[in-house]
């Protein structure tokens, strides 16, 4: 476990080395969160309700998805698929670590530093904006949202993962990454909350694990949710998460009797 | 002239060469770049139905304005791909290479490498537009003249900041999330400026000026832009255009070839 925190450590210091490339990172963030925001409070100026979300719902849900991109979505296992292709991957294979604790290690780290930067953009465009949100309240729903958020976490580590492994067949692994970062923008619900879309495009949407990843923590957040809704969501969340386990276990080993260690 | 049309033609030759080496990767892009622009055009298309009217523009308006900020956006990048490039040409000291060549050294890194699949995307956006255009009424032809206008002005402004995105690459090294700040920026004009409020409206109209790039060429097609303001946008575009040069220069004067 020790060694694994000092991962987690090292890969922080990493980050206050890169600043200036840090600082960018989070503008970039920012100003895509700007648009959006501005785009919906344009919506309502002429409505108070659009798509069943009040004003103040719709804004909450577009603000936070800075925060819960930080918690989510932060990931560094790009490095896997780069780590195989150059053939750096041996350093790990070699030495007493499990690659995916490892993994998961960095991605603790991207994670802590992505969300502590999303909590002061998020108290900082609260204070110039003005808007008005939902400040939950209720425990039970702030629970459950950290505990969705967490499962989504995992999720996209296993999908992460499963994407970088296309680096044991093929070099080409940034433009499958590229086309996984748009669906994961639209469906996971960055752009907008998922239910909007008709009705049968949100059914088939549900089943998909991006659902999971962004739109479902953040509409237990907002508290318009059923329970049904709830123990149905944690259910397929749980579902991917267990279906994938086992496919990145076996990509992994079956990527591993494939690699020859190219470049090292 | 007709001798930099002939590099540029066998530059972009090159490009397409490689498009073909790897062939996977391009068809992924271009999935990619598709699927970004049916998805938002369809997220759009939900929400300007259900409101009918998005900061006073109907939804054939607001399709516009997205896909002129489509055709500009793909244009860019089409042309001035080798500018995302240019970080390893100055770190790895490639950029004396260029410099001895005898053909000017910003024309190379400016245009070095052409994108395809940007092309690929280019005449589908035309055709849309020219469709949209004929369901608009009260459109003229010289509103019409003035969209082509300040679409060059705005491909003007849009090759100034990749001059400046260069100029500071050589002064820093850095580019990378440079120029993806510029892209970022340029991306608010997916919508009517209109959307924005006041500073931010302003700054993005004139200091960045994301409204004239992309806005202004749509208002003066429905004819709700002023002579003067056109004739300020022009403006605007010739002095940032001349700025990015100077900056240019001043950045190749500083350059040390400390990485060669």
């Amino acid at each position: 476990m020790k060694k694994y925190l000092l991962v987690t450590s090292l890969s922080l210091q990493e980050y206050f080395v890169y600043r200036l490339n840090f600082i960018l990172w989070r503008v970039r963030v920012v100003v895509s969160i700007l648009i959006s925001y501005f785009l919906w409070s344009t919506v309502y100026q002429n409505t108070k309700v659009i798509f069943g979300y009040g004003q103040s719902q719709m804004l909450t849900y577009i603000l936070l998805t800075i925060f819960i991109n930080g918690i989510v979505l932060s990931t560094q296992t790009s490095r896997v698929a780069e780590e195989i292709n150059r053939g750096s991957l041996s350093n790990f294979l070699v030495r007493p670590i499990d690659y995916f604790s490892y993994n998961l290690s960095r991605d603790m780290a991207d994670k802590i530093v992505n969300t502590f930067f999303s909590v002061f953009e998020f108290i900082i465009l609260l204070l110039i904006l003005n808007p008005p949100v939902v400040l939950q309240t209720n425990m039970y729903l702030l629970l459950l949202f950290a505990l969705t958020a967490i499962l989504a976490s995992i999720l996209y580590f296993e999908i992460s993962m499963l994407l970088s492994f296309i680096g044991f067949w093929s070099h080409e692994t940034w433009a499958p990454r590229f086309l996984f970062f748009i669906i994961v923008a639209f469906l996971a619900g960055n752009y907008f909350p998922l239910d909007i879309v008709p009705s049968p495009i949100f059914k088939i949407l549900e089943m998909l694990p991006f659902t999971y990843l962004v739109f479902f923590p953040l509409k237990i957040y907002l508290g318009k949710v059923s329970t049904f809704f709830i123990i149905k969501g944690i259910i397929t969340t749980g579902i991917w998460i267990v279906l994938l386990y086992p496919i990145m276990k076996w990509v992994w080993i079956r990527g591993l009797k494939t690699y020859t260690a190219v470049g090292q | 002239m007709l001798r930099y049309l002939r590099i540029w033609w066998f530059m972009s030759i090159a490009s397409m060469q490689i498009f073909f080496v790897s062939r996977i990767g391009a068809v992924l892009f271009l999935t990619g770049k598709i699927l970004r622009f049916i998805l938002y055009m369809g997220f759009l298309i939900i929400l300007v139905s259900k409101t009918k009217i998005l900061a006073g523009y109907d939804l054939w308006q607001v399709m516009l304005f997205y896909l002129t900020f489509n055709l500009i956006d793909s244009l860019t990048q089409m042309l001035f791909r080798e500018v995302y490039r240019f970080r390893q040409q100055i770190v790895g000291g490639n950029f004396d290479l260029l410099l001895v060549k005898p053909f000017n050294i910003l024309f190379r890194v400016l245009f070095g490498w052409t994108d395809i699949l940007d092309f690929l995307t280019l005449i589908p956006f035309i055709f849309m537009i020219s469709f949209i255009i004929s369901k608009l009424s009260h459109v003229t032809i010289l509103g019409i003249f003035f969209y082509i206008i300040l679409i060059i002005n705005a491909f003007m402004i849009a090759l100034s900041f990749h001059v400046i995105v260069l100029a500071l690459a050589i002064l820093t090294t850095e580019i990378d999330h440079t120029i993806m700040i510029y892209r970022d920026i340029t991306g608010m004009g997916k919508f009517p400026v209109d959307i924005y409020k006041e500073p931010l409206r302003s700054a993005i109209t004139f200091i960045i000026p994301v409204g004239i790039m992309m806005t202004f060429p749509v208002k003066s097609l429905l004819g709700v832009l002023s002579l003067g303001t056109i004739i300020l946008s022009i403006t605007i575009g010739i002095l940032i255009f001349s700025g990015s040069i100077l900056i240019w220069r001043y950045a190749l004067r500083q350059y040390s070839s400390a990485s060669s």
